[in-house]
């Protein structure tokens, strides 16, 4: 199999790890937060990085691995709300719930408020200001990097984070007064 | 905390959420996956401008997986062989390729739910195979060597797919460990005469390996049959406390689902069906529906706990239906009524069903006899 391997190839196969070992975490991270779970996160971690190397094997060429990931994982993510929303598989029944946070007896010092806590207010944004705001303050991207992957114009984006934050922290002052 | 009230950073605490763990050995195991992935299903230069601009978006569902691995994997040899069967030069490459693609998924139900897609694979598979071993008797080693893999591959898949209900079970979700217990025994039965009614000599010892299967299959069943019932019991009282009302309705809710899916599957085969099962299937569904009303209703008076109950039974009685109906190539009445009459779940669900179809009909003294050994008595014959 690997006999007609070519230098190209086997390029694209280091350069392809590569961006596996520098964003795969980020990825999971970012699956995991907007979808509550974490067994289906991995499922579209892994699903991103294969359907990514579809790609390249296919011929494509990928010239910002990090918002090509993102963009392929944030496709799965909306894929995955609407089959959510049709329901019903081969293993029927089979209900996929949101999980507590893990980390949600600790406490952070600096901010004082509990993991539990933030992703419960990050969770009730609109759908659109969550995914921008995880992209922003979690994932680290830049605004450029965010307009390639979510297809917005940077006027809007940057409204949403604006607004998402001052609705953030609204909601973050209404549960600690 | 020190009476000073805190002003809020709403960057500063998002920032907070990197701090969430990653998985660090999910993240191994998958990279070691996409190394045998990538090693499997390398990249091919194509030279062909057309070819660059391949279609991007694609769907989630593991099905669509099968199709876009077959169309893009290695120089086409992968995607030659997926329509190979036993004694093919092809077939074994179609196994490893099968192989590759449950390596690479690591969600275990995403894998779970291809490898039962493998499982009736290999039935339509031996199916065809057979068809077409009536009519050429060369290369009669080669398809019985290929056969042998693919009764391997066949129990492998099972097996996973039996792990995958364990760890259902683990997890706490009964219902939906013995849901694909149903699901997997069937596909193992059909799969099993298929071969039995088809095959000879050393072939046929081979289905003897399946029996194995099965008899795992069964024993894990009733083990977790007693743990189901200990489970509902507390259920039962502990719901009684708090959130039965919406348990209950979510109960009903399922039922309603699953009668609605063998509904469809039902109407989508009835042309192929003979008299005597069309009419057994709707007797089915006419119990089935009515038992549902009678939840409602008892959900309505208020009574959660019996429309949780019969709802609960009515979903027990039907597992194992959905699989039964699509993978089975021939459906007969003595295999429907033995599927609807074997004792699911907690045990008095059967019974339960039998109760009110014998109120509806208004004979109190009907009562079928179910079939349950019927299975054992097979397994003991051969």
């Amino acid at each position: 199999m690997n006999k007609g391997r070519s230098f190209k190839s086997k390029d694209l196969e280091k350069q392809f790890l590569e961006a596996y070992d520098q964003y795969a975490e980020a990825i999971l991270r970012n699956a995991y937060l907007r979808v509550n779970s974490r067994a289906i996160a991995q499922d579209l971690t892994s699903e991103t990085f294969v359907k990514t190397w579809q790609f390249i094997a296919g011929g494509g060429e990928v010239k910002n691995f990090k918002s090509f990931l993102y963009r392929v994982c944030n496709n799965l993510i909306i894929d995955y709300y609407r089959s959510k929303a049709k329901t019903n598989v081969s293993l029927e029944d089979v209900v996929e719930q949101s999980e507590p946070v893990q980390e949600a007896p600790y406490k952070d010092i600096d901010t004082g408020i509990a993991f539990e806590s933030i992703k419960k207010h990050l969770d009730s944004l609109p759908h659109d200001y969550k995914q921008i705001l995880i992209h922003r303050y979690i994932d680290e991207l830049d605004i450029v990097e965010i307009k390639e992957i979510t297809g917005k114009s940077m006027t809007n984006i940057y409204t949403i984070i604006h607004r998402g934050l001052k609705m953030l922290r609204e909601k973050i002052n209404e549960s600690h007064t | 905390m020190c009476g000073m009230k805190r002003k809020i950073k709403p960057k500063l605490i998002l920032k907070e959420l990197k701090k969430i763990s990653s998985d660090e050995n999910f993240l191994k195991f998958l990279r070691e996956g996409l190394v045998n992935y990538i090693k499997t299903n390398p990249a091919v230069n194509y030279e062909k401008e057309s070819f660059q601009k391949a279609p991007f978006r694609i769907r989630m569902a593991p099905v669509a997986l099968f199709g876009i691995i077959a169309v893009l994997s290695g120089a086409g040899t992968v995607a030659a062989s997926q329509n190979s069967l036993p004694g093919e030069a092809l077939y074994n490459i179609k196994l490893l390729s099968e192989k590759a693609r449950v390596a690479v998924i690591l969600n275990p139900k995403t894998k779970a739910d291809l490898r039962f897609a493998l499982v009736q694979k290999r039935i339509d598979e031996a199916k065809k195979f057979l068809e077409k071993a009536k009519i050429e008797q060369t290369a009669r080693q080669q398809q019985e060597l290929d056969l042998s893999a693919a009764v391997d591959n066949f129990n492998e898949n099972l097996s996973g797919v039996y792990g995958w209900a364990d760890n259902l079970k683990k997890k706490g979700n009964f219902e939906d460990a013995i849901q694909v217990n149903s699901d997997l025994k069937t596909a193992a039965s059909v799969y099993q005469q298929i071969l039995e009614q088809n095959l000879d000599g050393d072939i046929y010892e081979k289905t003897s390996e399946i029996n194995k299967s099965m008899a795992i299959v069964d024993e894990w069943k009733n083990k977790t049959k007693r743990e189901i019932e200990d489970i509902n019991q507390k259920e039962s009282s502990g719901a009684r406390l708090t959130g039965f009302e919406n348990s209950a309705q979510n109960k009903i809710n399922a039922a309603s689902r699953k009668v609605e899916t063998i509904e469809k599957i039902f109407q989508k085969k009835k042309d192929n069906l003979d008299s005597q099962v069309q009419q057994l299937s709707r007797q089915k569904i006419e119990d089935t529906k009515q038992i549902l009303e009678n939840a409602q209703s008892d959900y309505n008076s208020g009574n959660y706990e019996k429309a949780f109950e019969k709802s609960q039974d009515l979903i027990k009685n039907l597992s194992g239906t959905k699989a039964f109906f699509e993978i089975s190539p021939e459906i007969n009445y003595d295999s429907l009524k033995n599927l609807w009459n074997e004792d699911k779940g907690s045990g008095d669900n059967g019974e339960n069903i039998k109760i009110e179809r014998a109120k509806n009909s208004g004979k109190s003294g009907e009562k079928t006899k179910p079939q349950e050994n019927n299975q054992d008595d097979k397994q003991e014959n051969n």
